[in-house]
């Protein structure tokens, strides 16, 4: 018989139970040992309770229920992101999950949004996302769950306690066969032939064989760094956020189904609605702001009672040059920091585990598989950071030095080509792969301000009055949708009902 | 405020200009204006298959699947097949088997072939079959394969397709010093015309691949005869540079004229003419649009010329490497390309006998037994399928009643 591949992930956080849970559901159960090693001085952070869409996927891998996992971490549900102050101050858009409205004769929806507009009047174009005013009534269903084929032009995502997922797929990943080791790692012993981990010591004196390694220590990287000197690739000139506060406060009724993100002098500040509480935390650029003004801006903009201290948190942006070094991944803070702006602290970790799963190695040889991870990661993390700087840039704010500096700074190649093409006509660039595509660019594009200097020729031959008309009959069916929607707290409520008479 | 374009002028005399004008004018409703150096049509046998996808893409430009059909010389296909080293394989058109478990069917399929299956890839689509036994039938969503269904692509005689699209639209005589007034220009000039002629063989819903050294050579059966094309590699000087600059973009073989395969040539021309709609400009062209333009066309043909190399045998870094990981592991990655996916890069290469060391070891999540048996559900499936095709030339006797050109059969 044929040994089992072992697997050793190195944890702390939630990206070692997200690991060792997705492993578990999808490697099959006779050929591989998983074996998790808990550090319990790294850790959650729990800046990432917002997610996006793509975390149901990965729940649905798993085989989680829905309404478990609601009801275990205590999640909410998420329509998009509001972003207040980006653009300027007062300024206020959404980004939600789902698309702005449908195209009309071949003409992208926001190209003739924007004939329509300029000649008659149309309104925001958020009034033609459904998944905006859902978000602005306060309501929330599944999609498709009414016959309405608009209930299916979006998607949503959920804010959870961090800490709460944790020991939910901890229990999954049990039942599953993960054994897990209370310990912290000593000493990492290499194998003297190739370079490669050989087995880790732990504190409490035990020792560690694995085929494969996992690290999840989080920014120290006890594997990928500190034994394998992966390197680390900063960001800093053009994210120069690297400071953050954050606190829980007293939930409030009705919940909102969206995260908030509204921009300070020199940073920003979330606002997760969970059922129990609410999270809060100021991230900001300590270049420009100190702690004490930090954290009395956070103070100040919080609705509710605080129930905890503060808690200040450190991070550089940036990405791990090499997030696959011999034979160890890096997975989670581990393998780069982006800040949670359009919630992507969790994204990378179901990224990286998916990405190895499908790269799983099939011989001792790794390489092929290792530049291919290493390749399409770094594509991922680039394709995110721009999409992040692009918030900073895209502003017109002037009123505090870090925005006259984020607006002016010179920006990757990659994103000023997206933007110039954006603002010569109101086009979007075209990608198949990656996590934000057209209608996330163009919340920003639009919600920030960036106004095209010229109309879109595919759109001149549309007719105004037949335009209008079909506006007006998307209103009324996005109208039609929402009234026969619960809200938010209430299909919540209902969620959590069909868990307790299943128990 | 700049002008908004007005006037398209596209300069060729072969298929590639007059298909431009066509989907054009439809598409755009702007003025378009041909200019040809010479009145007889440049042809090429590289513009007789019609994949699945440029049949949509026509069908959206306002030239229907049956409009086609009743061209003179016209077949339905079903894919290729494919000789090389003396083994034939077949390269259907859609997919081939079903993904269970979360993984891909030709990781399944792999995994069975190392434990002795002798069943080729292909015969997971119903298409294989048809082709074995010359029979044909469109894809039929109400069948019992549901999903699993074969797709059906067009052979058509270049000249009675150019007849077709030319209806009613002269091309303007160019000559050396002649001002061209336009807005924009598209080059569609094409460099390598041929039209090749064999002696009428089967009439069979496929066209036959013949992998020699070095070239690649393509019988594509129309009704009455067969054409011929010699599919080699490029010259060395054949670059990939951006085709816009100014207000003058190539397109199809002007822009790039490296060796396509069969069917990529009309599909690239249709690719190139949607990404232009997208993107087209005001009569000033702005250097952002030019610039995403030949980002996107750069990146889409250098995908093409890789896919290309793997039939010619000539050297690109990006097809070994690709080809390499394949052959190591079943796995290629997810492309951001339009023309060339990566579940081509996968029928391509084991149509050419490229048959990976390694399968994706989450095939496992099927014990033995249960792979066994998903398999052999799926292919009897398949084959009562595609057993109750009828004979082509049946299929064709009823297309041609429906198009009331039963006497033309006879």
């Amino acid at each position: 018989m044929k040994a089992k591949r072992r697997i050793v992930i190195v944890g702390g956080g939630t990206a070692d139970w997200m690991a060792a849970a997705a492993l578990s559901a999808m490697l099959p159960r006779q050929g591989f040992s998983i074996n998790l090693v808990k550090s319990e001085q790294i850790g959650i952070i729990g800046v990432g309770e917002a997610t996006l869409p793509h975390l149901r996927h990965f729940n649905d891998t798993i085989g989680i229920q829905e309404a478990e996992f609601v009801q275990a971490t205590s999640a909410t549900m998420k329509l998009g992101i509001e972003f207040v102050n980006w653009g300027d101050i007062g300024d206020r858009y959404i980004h939600p999950f789902g698309t702005f409205g449908h195209a009309i004769q071949g003409v992208k929806f926001h190209q003739a949004w924007r004939k329509l507009n300029a000649d008659a009047g149309a309104g925001e174009i958020g009034k033609y996302s459904l998944p905006v005013r859902m978000f602005q009534a306060g309501k929330f269903d599944i999609p498709g769950s009414i016959y309405r084929s608009i209930t299916l032009s979006y998607g949503y995502a959920y804010h959870f306690d961090a800490n709460r997922y944790a020991p939910f797929l901890r229990q999954i990943s049990e039942r599953r066969g993960v054994v897990r080791t209370e310990g912290d790692v000593n000493v990492v012993i290499p194998n003297p032939e190739n370079g490669e981990i050989h087995s880790i010591l732990l504190d409490n004196g035990a020792q560690l064989e694995g085929d494969f390694f996992i690290d999840c220590t989080g920014f120290r990287g006890v594997l990928i760094e500190q034994a394998l000197e992966a390197g680390y690739e900063d960001w800093f000139h053009w994210l120069p956020c690297d400071r953050t506060i954050a606190v829980p406060s007293a939930a409030s009724i009705p919940t909102p189904p969206n995260t908030r993100a509204t921009a300070h002098a020199a940073g920003w500040q979330w606002r997760i609605p969970l059922q129990h509480r609410m999270g809060n935390g100021h991230v900001y650029a300590s270049g420009f702001m100190d702690e004490d003004e930090a954290e009395s801006i956070l103070r100040a903009n919080i609705e509710g009672e605080l129930i905890a201290e503060p808690r200040p948190l450190r991070f550089t942006t940036g990405r791990r040059k090499q997030f696959w070094a011999k034979n160890c991944i890096s997975v989670g803070l581990a393998s780069g920091f982006l800040e949670p702006l359009e919630s992507t602290s969790i994204h990378p970790t179901q990224l990286a585990i998916t990405n190895f799963i499908e790269l799983l190695p099939v011989t001792s040889d790794m390489s092929r598989e290792r530049d291919e991870y290493n390749t399409i990661m770094a594509r991922e993390f680039e394709r995110v950071r721009d999409f992040l700087i692009l918030h900073y840039h895209v502003t017109r704010r002037q009123d505090s030095e870090f925005w006259n500096y984020v607006r002016t700074m010179e920006i990757p190649a990659s994103l000023q080509e997206k933007i110039d093409l954006y603002s010569a006509r109101g086009r979007v660039a075209r990608y198949q792969q990656g996590l934000f595509l057209e209608p996330s660019w163009l919340a920003v594009y639009l919600g920030q301000g960036l106004v095209p200097g010229q109309p879109d020729p595919s759109a001149a031959p549309l007719d105004l009055a037949d335009l209008a008309s079909q506006f007006k009959a998307l209103d009324q069916d996005i109208t039609a949708a929402l009234a026969s929607m619960p809200g938010h707290d209430h299909r919540l409520a209902e969620m959590l009902e069909t868990v307790s008479h299943t128990q | 405020m700049t002008r908004p374009i007005r006037r398209i002028a596209i300069l060729g005399s072969g298929l590639e200009a007059v298909l431009a004008e066509f989907v054009l004018a439809q598409r755009t409703g702007l003025e378009v204006a041909r200019y040809s150096e010479s009145n007889t049509p440049a042809l090429s046998a590289a513009h007789s298959v019609l994949t699945p996808q440029a049949l949509q893409q026509l069908e959206h430009a306002g030239l229907s699947l049956r409009d086609l059909l009743g061209l003179p010389g016209s077949l339905p296909t079903l894919g290729a097949r494919l000789s090389k080293e003396g083994q034939t394989r077949c390269r259907p058109f859609g997919p081939c088997g079903l993904d269970w478990a979360g993984t891909g069917f030709h990781h399944h399929w792999l995994r069975a072939r190392h434990g002795g299956l002798a069943v080729p890839y292909a015969a997971f689509s119903p298409a294989y079959r048809a082709m074995q036994e010359n029979r044909f039938a469109p894809p039929d969503r109400r069948n019992r394969i549901g999903a699993l269904q074969h797709e059906s692509g067009l052979h058509v005689h270049p000249a009675a397709l150019f007849d077709r699209l030319a209806q009613a639209r002269q091309a303007h005589p160019i000559h050396p010093g002649l001002d061209v007034d336009a807005d924009l220009i598209i080059d569609a000039r094409e460099v390598t015309p041929g039209l090749e002629r064999a002696e009428t063989g089967i009439v069979q819903p496929c066209s036959e691949w013949t992998c020699e050294v070095g070239e690649l050579h393509v019988s594509i059966p129309l009704r009455g005869e067969t054409l011929e094309q010699r599919i080699a590699p490029a010259s060395p000087t054949t670059a990939i540079l951006p085709p816009w600059t100014g207000n003058r973009v190539s397109i199809g073989q002007a822009a790039h004229a490296g060796p396509c395969l069969p069917g990529l040539a009309v599909e690239r021309l249709l690719f190139e003419l949607d990404l232009l709609i997208e993107l087209m400009p005001d009569a000033a062209c702005d250097p952002a649009e030019t610039l995403e333009y030949n980002r996107i066309w750069i990146e889409e043909m250098k995908e093409v010329d890789a896919l290309v190399s793997l039939y010619l045998d000539v050297e690109n870094p990006r097809a070994s490497e690709r080809l390499q990981m394949f052959q190591h592991r079943g796995y290629v990655r997810s492309l951001d390309t339009s023309l060339v996916t990566e579940s081509d890069w996968i029928s391509h290469a084991l149509a050419l006998g490229h048959i990976p060391r390694h399968h994706d070891p989450l095939s496992h999540r099927l014990d033995d037994s249960r792979l066994k048996l998903e398999l052999g559900q799926l292919l009897q499936k398949v084959n009562t399928v595609s057993g109750e095709f009828p004979p082509f030339a049946v299929y064709l006797e009823a297309i041609d009643k429906a198009l009331g050109r039963a006497e033309e059969t006879a």
